[in-house]
């Protein structure tokens, strides 16, 4: 039930993050069932469920070159792995680049790290 | 067993009762599978089995050490190259996995120039990445933290990008990384730098276009004193209970208790009695000599990078942080 | 004080396992006699019966007793009024005997690797040295602990004749020679000076003619892989590139809590709770009216004998016979001795065919052609080549199916 800031231009995103409760993850799409960079998930957002793409980790990475952020950021997508926004406000990792999930997602992005 | 052998000369003069609780005591972790490192440093050089012995470390083929004292350029080897001291911690050492290493590593700083830098200078590293449009990724922050030694050793960059914190672990000896610049090389008030986490960003955001800053020959390695003010709680880790010089923590009565501060686990104010402070944290002068040779043969062989090595030398560089110049607001 | 010949001192050191030194009179001064081995506590008689080389296996520790064909290890010592003079000299005598060729018959037939049977070559007995890391080709990062194989030779190797006898007396399991198939082989590491060491167990040592070791492992060897006693072992014995197992005893904890053995929760810190914070909960109650078997509890932690399989070998030094093994997690401290074979696991014996496996039964070095200091895997990044680019990477399309299949209908 990890709180996560929705890094996003979409009309839910900005609803979300402005209502009372923070968005939380409720299910991770994992056999490991731990979320990391890349990983699709279901969110709780305003009152509703929406899948995401976790974009940035607070976590810190021993394995050197992947970049942690101060916050946990994602990205709401639908059911195809489209963003619902056209655009992401913040820097994201680079190794997405090489990622399945993650293909339309980058076309959006301006900054990598 | 190790520590046995540094209490062994003390407890024969002072408690020779003592001496077997320790052996009791140490007897019960059951390092019984191992062979003590004087020994095995001993077998190595021993000429008993000489027919299944590579040649080692401690063998005859070593070099001999200079018993001349050390240059001042010598001295700041411990600056310059901070990753080619071992492991203190008596425990992990071993003297042939030190000397491989330092092959190592010493063959990779033949490939690119990796120069001297202090944790709080800004620096820029370029990785070569396979999906990226020019195969190559370039980040530019602050030197937060050093850890680690020998090969292992890894130093972590901050910057704030579109108003997100953003920090990248690199490894020092990471082949794919393609160079390492120093655009501005300066120390801070403290060691660590993790506190930057929860300052606001204007203490952490570095332009990608940063012009690099050149020292002239004679200067001292010049050190930030700035201060930098924390945010209000929750933080990441208790700041106010760990002993730093560079922070201003917010203004709240309980923070300037004693007692409050007294409590935490890294207040430690007999370490000003503690002898043996300075022996546990640094290696003895004949392993320092060892190390010292190395570099210097390293330093003979690269001959078209001898203007970094000789513009590198003449800089001055202390251990000692100044202190706080006397504020004149006081009346 | 006397001086001894170096005829007469050689006499001593080459009947060192015998009893009667003192009887041939050969020396009048007993001191130098006793500076080898107590005279007194010598027994010809019994101790060449069966001697357990079980030195390293693994026992359970906490009701241990030792077999009764225990040899005693430490014992004799030096005499401390012995002359400086003397000692050095001694020193020398023992240089100079086992600085011969150890070989003392004629060197045995060497096997030949046999597709269609059993090959089972006998492993080394190396030191755990701590862990660096390394890079592959494609930039992966990986973790490597060195392990150094520090004066090993074969000592004594046991047909499967004899080992079947041995089983039919003590009633041992006659699975582990594979009925019959299998000899036992005894390889030791870390000479040193036999003036440590009791008679009984420097009797080990008299055929194979080195120096007594440290420590002792044996290993089952098939009957084409048998290898004369008094052979060096080098790291050069494997191949970079194949799996191999390595098994040796954890860290020693001593007695720990439930919390550090086993990981439970405890207690809350505060709420009311008294001398309830480190502690597990019920053992448990029931019909049987006691706790079941293997319950986990406080106790002796670490110290065990532990394996681990299919680690690849990703370098090998000659010079200073090293092994650079996958993996940081190697049971043990550093500088605790490990026990390497070759992996059991088929990914490893799919490898060996007729024209390319491991040098068999060993590494013999040729004096005439040098082998290279060191060895490489191919996917192992050089520190020496130049920085990785990524310049002749092809970057693949990413391809992943987008929603459900849907199938098709039968027209």
């Amino acid at each position: 039930m990890s709180r996560m800031k929705i890094v996003d231009d979409s009309k839910l995103a900005r609803d979300g993050m402005a209502y009372k409760r923070a968005p939380k993850i409720i299910h991770v799409y994992n056999k490991k069932r731990i979320g990391s960079i890349g990983d699709t998930v279901l969110l709780a957002v305003k009152g509703q469920k929406q899948k995401a793409i976790i974009v940035g980790c607070k976590n810190y990475n021993r394995k050197g070159g992947i970049p942690n952020f101060d916050t946990n950021n994602c990205v709401l997508v639908d059911d195809q792995n489209t963003p619902l926004g056209s655009r992401v406000t913040v820097p994201i990792p680079a190794s997405l680049r090489s990622h399945p999930n993650c293909t339309k997602l980058i076309a959006l992005a301006t900054n990598f790290v | 067993m190790f520590q046995l052998y540094e209490k062994i000369p003390y407890l024969l003069a002072r408690q020779p009762n003592a001496l077997k609780q320790t052996i009791q005591t140490i007897a019960a972790r059951n390092y019984t599978n191992t062979v003590p490192n004087r020994i095995l440093e001993k077998a190595r050089r021993s000429k008993l089995g000489a027919a299944a012995k590579g040649p080692s470390v401690g063998s005859d083929e070593r070099p001999k050490l200079e018993q001349a004292e050390y240059s001042q350029a010598e001295r700041d080897y411990k600056y310059i190259y901070p990753d080619f001291l071992p492991n203190p911690v008596y425990y992990f050492r071993d003297k042939i996995r030190e000397k491989l290493e330092r092959i190592d590593m010493i063959n990779r700083r033949k490939q690119i120039t990796i120069p001297e830098f202090y944790v709080g200078s800004i620096m820029a590293v370029t990785v070569s990445d396979p999906y990226a449009p020019g195969k190559s990724n370039r980040f530019v922050g602050i030197c937060i933290r050093r850890d680690e030694y020998g090969l292992k050793h890894s130093f972590t960059l901050r910057n704030v990008i579109d108003g997100l914190g953003v920090e990248i672990m690199y490894d020092l000896y990471n082949p794919t990384i393609r160079s390492i610049e120093v655009l501005k090389l300066e120390k801070r008030l403290d060691d660590n730098l993790s506190y930057l986490q929860d300052s606001p960003p204007e203490y952490s955001t570095i332009p990608f276009d940063f012009e690099p800053v050149k020292l002239l020959p004679g200067m001292k390695v010049p050190v930030n004193m700035t201060k930098v003010p924390l945010k209000n709680k929750p933080w990441r880790h208790a700041w106010d209970r760990k002993a730093l010089r560079g922070v201003i923590l917010p203004e709240i009565k309980r923070y300037q208790h004693e007692e409050y501060m007294n409590s935490s686990s890294d207040f430690k104010p007999y370490e000003k009695w503690d002898l043996m402070k300075n022996y546990r944290e640094t290696i003895h002068d004949d392993d320092h000599r060892e190390i010292v040779q190395d570099i210097k043969k390293f330093e003979s062989e690269i001959t078209d990078k001898q203007e970094i090595v000789t513009a590198a030398k003449k800089l001055v560089r202390t251990r000692h942080i100044p202190k706080e110049t006397p504020s004149n607001e006081k009346k | 004080m006397l001086k001894l010949n170096i005829q007469s001192a050689r006499a001593i050191l080459s009947s060192l396992t015998h009893a009667n030194v003192v009887k041939t009179g050969l020396v009048n001064d007993t001191n130098l006699v006793t500076s080898y081995y107590l005279t007194n506590k010598l027994d010809t008689q019994s101790h060449n019966f069966s001697i357990n080389y079980q030195q390293v296996a693994y026992y359970r520790r906490n009701n241990f007793t030792r077999p009764f064909n225990w040899v005693k290890r430490r014992g004799g010592g030096y005499d401390e009024n012995i002359n400086t003079d003397n000692k050095e000299f001694l020193n020398q005598v023992l240089l100079d005997k086992y600085s011969e060729s150890p070989l003392k018959e004629a060197p045995w037939k060497k096997g030949e690797y046999n597709a269609n049977s059993i090959n089972k070559r006998l492993g080394l007995l190396g030191i755990k040295l701590g862990s660096i890391p390394q890079w592959t080709k494609d930039g992966k990062k990986i973790h490597t602990t060195l392990i150094q194989v520090l004066d090993n030779h074969v000592i004594d190797y046991i047909p499967p004749e004899v080992l079947i006898e041995r089983n039919n007396i003590y009633n041992s399991n006659a699975k582990r020679t594979k009925n019959g198939n299998l000899g036992m082989a005894i390889v030791g590491a870390i000479s040193s000076d036999p003036r440590n060491y009791t008679p009984q167990y420097l009797d080990i040592f008299k055929n194979a003619g080195v120096p007594p070791k440290r420590k002792l492992t044996k290993f089952m060897v098939s009957q084409n892989a048998v290898v004369q006693p008094g052979t060096p072992l080098y790291a050069a014995h494997f191949r970079v590139g194949d799996y191999i197992d390595v098994g040796s005893h954890t860290i020693g904890f001593g007695f720990q809590g439930v919390m550090k053995r086993w990981g439970f929760k405890g207690g809350p810190r505060s709420h009311g709770s008294t001398k309830f914070h480190r502690k597990r909960g019920t053992i448990g109650s029931g019909r049987d009216r006691r706790p079941i078997k293997g319950m986990k509890m406080a106790g002796r932690m670490g110290s065990k004998w532990r394996q681990l399989m299919g680690l690849k070998i990703w370098r090998i030094n000659n010079k200073y016979n090293i092994l650079y093994i996958h993996g940081p997690v190697i049971p043990g401290p550093t500088h605790s001795y490990v026990r390497i074979t070759d992996s059991c696991l088929p990914k490893n014996r799919e490898r060996f065919t007729a024209e390319s496996h491991p040098p068999f039964p060993t590494y013999y070095p040729d004096q005439n052609q040098a082998i290279a200091e060191e060895f490489f895997d191919e996917e192992l990044h050089k520190y020496t080549d130049p920085t990785i680019t990524f310049e002749t990477f092809e970057v693949k399309k990413i391809t992943k199916r987008d929603g459900a299949k849907i199938a098709r209908i039968k027209s």
